[in-house]
């Protein structure tokens, strides 16, 4: 047994199991299947559940991707969505025929009083009024991340989430991705020991430019290089990466210093296009996370550092580097390992135990899943099965007030204390 | 001067040509970089080496029940479906198990009315190599007309071609098929081309990719198969085809094996690379073949 290798199961809802699937489960092909605990043996009297009627507010990019991950969930039914621009309305639309398209959220809370829950993906700056209204609506709400792009948007958002008595979570996806909370368990289980050493970085070659002809259209849809709304580099990337640290280790930085600047795309944006921050924690870590648009290399991970071993987690896969005198443990003869130059890592595998004793280890290498799913599915749990709130406003408020000082270092170049206390 | 963008997917890369014309270059580089993330997309759902795919997804769940997919998804599918009965079988979208004669593409069940799929069997093997790479350029292609561009050359790692319009000043993109000499320069607009043939590589250590799926024995090594078709996807899984009919010993003795390939344009390569002897179809409608020097170096099986 490998006590360690635990796996978040995939969202189920309930319901019970047809005879094909029943027999097969019998013959015991039950093991390579992700199924709840305790969920196997419903009584044939239980009746599925009613679908979920979810909306989705923004189906750009990111909207369109949640709509995917949706499509893979049993008992959600896309009823609605939302988008001001017709063209991305109608090609969400075409992705989730059921639903009815509206311009507003206004409109679409009006039109549609039996939605239990909404998916905010709007621009960033743009989170707060579908929240507060649909959260006033008591809809059941999930947030893209970052939270908001500033305090006061913030602020109101952590009210109305306390006012509402409802589900409200925040996309903060590596607290919903099994990999990472694989590695948290191996971290909390001093598998590296005392952390002295913390990096990530965003690396992608990109213009982050979205192409449209009209000039009116090319502005709203480039919000993220409008630095009148943007936190840029640090609110789309930075923040959720940091969050990561946040919640690995209990802990939130103190300080932060940053620098960066527009060294690539000289096109007249202001959002820098190259950015680096050292965080400080109070325990005297130090964070150093670093995001280019010019160069892709290595993409996009976070490492720690420990004094037996180090974590390096990239969003769909996860390894664990242990130093050579690190004590050995019994379960490290299964393990699969990868070599990168010099160095070799122990894949993080769910199920490994399962998969090992299947001689089938391989197959579990990388996330089933991307990590989008992973957020969305803990967000039905929580509103389903009563699961606690994976990620809370008030944790992504507190998130977002890291982003928010790093950003103000960004801009003077000084160092920024970082609240220890959210009002 | 056009412009260049490249992106690593599906174990090649993939590389856009794009005439900016009076665009702006931002602008331009925007849609070709939309072009470049739809590629992306198209890997990260129908890759066979990812577990989190939605091919990977598919393979877990749909043996047991309908997964709703994206129209898209469902367009891919019926494609690949229609090139599987149309070849009668010398394309075929699932990794067969010559022992297992259900586990094949017969297994696969589209319900157009909800936009759904289901495997009638467990062991089903969704493989859609053989046409993804041409789906991915036709993907990336419908983003860059969108943007208003509309003079492009687009490639996946050579061996899947789409061609929008021309380059400036000329009637079509030309693309040599061959590094020798006497190697076919192909003119093409508004069409695609597909190009089939064991990898080299792993040949030479006696592994052979493509496997005929109806007798499992593989494909001829010195064959290199061409289709040109109005889409990528289309003359990607009909190039296979094509290789996989090719490699049969009725295919020089009897015509009547080509007549699958009726009306299609269709080029077959002999030899090493860089010496092949080329044979054409005989459609009238078959692309021209000149002796021009190709405006890129296409070098399809370099």
């Amino acid at each position: 047994m490998l006590p360690f290798m635990t796996w978040n199961q995939p969202f189920r809802s309930m319901h019970s199991p047809d005879r094909r699937t029943l027999l097969t489960r019998t013959a015991g092909a039950a093991a390579a299947l992700a199924i709840a605990p305790g969920m196997e043996w419903l009584p044939a009297a239980v009746r599925p559940r009613e679908p979920l009627d979810v909306a989705l507010v923004g189906v750009g990019r990111q909207g369109r991707a949640i709509l995917a991950e949706l499509s893979k969930i049993e008992n959600v039914r896309v009823a609605a969505l939302c988008d001001i621009s017709e063209s991305r309305l109608k090609a969400g639309l075409r992705r989730a025929p059921a639903a009815k398209g509206y311009e507003t959220h206004a409109e679409m809370l009006r039109a549609e009083p039996g939605l239990k829950a909404v998916i905010v993906a709007t621009p960033s700056h743009s989170h707060r009024a579908p929240t507060v209204d649909c959260l006033a609506q008591k809809k059941h709400v999930f947030i893209e991340c970052p939270l908001a792009t500033t305090a006061e948007d913030a602020a109101l958002m952590r009210e109305a989430a306390r006012a509402a008595s409802v589900v409200c979570a925040v996309g903060m996806q590596g607290r919903s991705n099994p990999i990472y909370a694989l590695a948290r368990s191996f971290l909390r289980g001093g598998a590296i020991r005392t952390v002295t050493s913390m990096r990530a970085q965003y690396h992608k070659k990109t213009t982050w430019r979205q192409p449209a002809t009209d000039p009116a259209e090319e502005q709203a849809l480039n919000w993220q290089l409008d630095a009148a709304h943007s936190l840029g580099l640090i609110g789309e990337f930075g923040i959720q990466q940091c969050d990561v640290f946040h919640w690995m280790l209990d802990q939130y930085p103190s300080s932060v210093l940053a620098s960066g600047a527009v060294l690539t795309y000289d096109d007249g944006r202001k959002v820098a296009d190259t950015v680096q921050c050292q965080f400080a924690f109070p325990s005297g870590r130090v964070l150093h996370w670093d995001a280019t648009l010019a160069n892709s290399f290595e993409g996009q991970y976070e490492l720690m550092l420990g004094e037996m071993g180090s974590l390096k987690l990239a969003w769909t896969a996860g390894w664990m580097f242990k130093e050579a005198d690190a004590p050995t443990q019994g379960w490290e003869v299964y393990a699969n390992r990868q070599q990168f130059h010099d160095e070799q890592g122990i894949t993080l595998i769910a199920d490994a135990t399962k998969l090992a004793a299947q001689e089938k280890l391989k197959e579990g290498v990388g996330l089933p899943n991307p990590p989008l799913y992973y957020a969305l599915s803990d967000f039905l749990r929580s509103i389903l099965e009563n699961a606690p709130v994976v990620c809370t406003v008030d944790e992504a408020a507190r998130a977002l007030s890291v982003g928010l000082a790093a950003h103000r270092a960004l801009q003077t170049g000084a160092s920024v204390p970082i609240e220890s206390e959210t009002k | 001067m056009p412009v260049v963008l490249a992106t690593p997917a599906m174990g090649t890369r993939f590389e856009l040509v794009l005439d900016a014309g009076f665009l702006p270059e931002r602008h331009v580089y925007a849609a070709g970089e939309a072009a470049l993330e739809e590629i992306r997309q198209v890997e990260a759902r129908w890759s066979a080496f990812r577990s989190d795919s939605l091919l990977a997804h598919l393979q877990r769940e749909a043996w047991h029940r309908a997964c709703l997919i994206e129209p898209d998804d469902f367009v891919l599918l019926q494609m690949a479906l229609g090139v599987w009965r149309a070849s009668a079988g010398a394309f075929d979208p699932t990794r067969r198990d010559h022992d297992r004669a259900d586990l094949g593409p017969e297994a696969i069940a589209l319900d157009a009315r909800h936009g759904s799929v289901s495997f009638k069997t467990r062991e089903l093997r969704l493989d859609l190599g053989g046409i993804a790479k041409g789906w991915a350029l036709d993907r990336a292609a419908s983003v860059l007309r969108q943007e208003g561009i509309h003079n492009a050359l687009l490639h996946g790692g050579s061996s899947s071609v789409l061609a929008l319009g021309a380059p400036p000043g000329q009637a079509a993109w030309q693309v040599a098929l061959d590094t020798g000499a006497n190697a076919p320069v192909i003119a093409l607009r508004d069409c695609a081309l597909g190009v089939s043939s064991q990898d080299v590589q792993l040949a030479s250590h006696g592994r052979m990719h493509v496997v005929d799926p109806v007798r499992g024995t593989p494909a001829a090594s010195e064959l290199c198969a061409v289709v040109i078709g109005p889409c990528a996807a289309i003359a990607d899984a009909w190039s296979t085809a094509l290789l996989v009919q090719a490699s049969r010993p009725e295919w020089d003795l009897d015509s009547s094996t080509r007549s699958v390939f009726a009306g299609r344009e269709w080029l077959i390569g002999r030899g090493r690379a860089g010496r092949r002897d080329w044979s054409r179809s005989g459609s009238e409608h078959h692309a021209p073949i000149h002796d021009l020097e190709p405006t890129l170096p296409l070098y399809a099986l370099s």
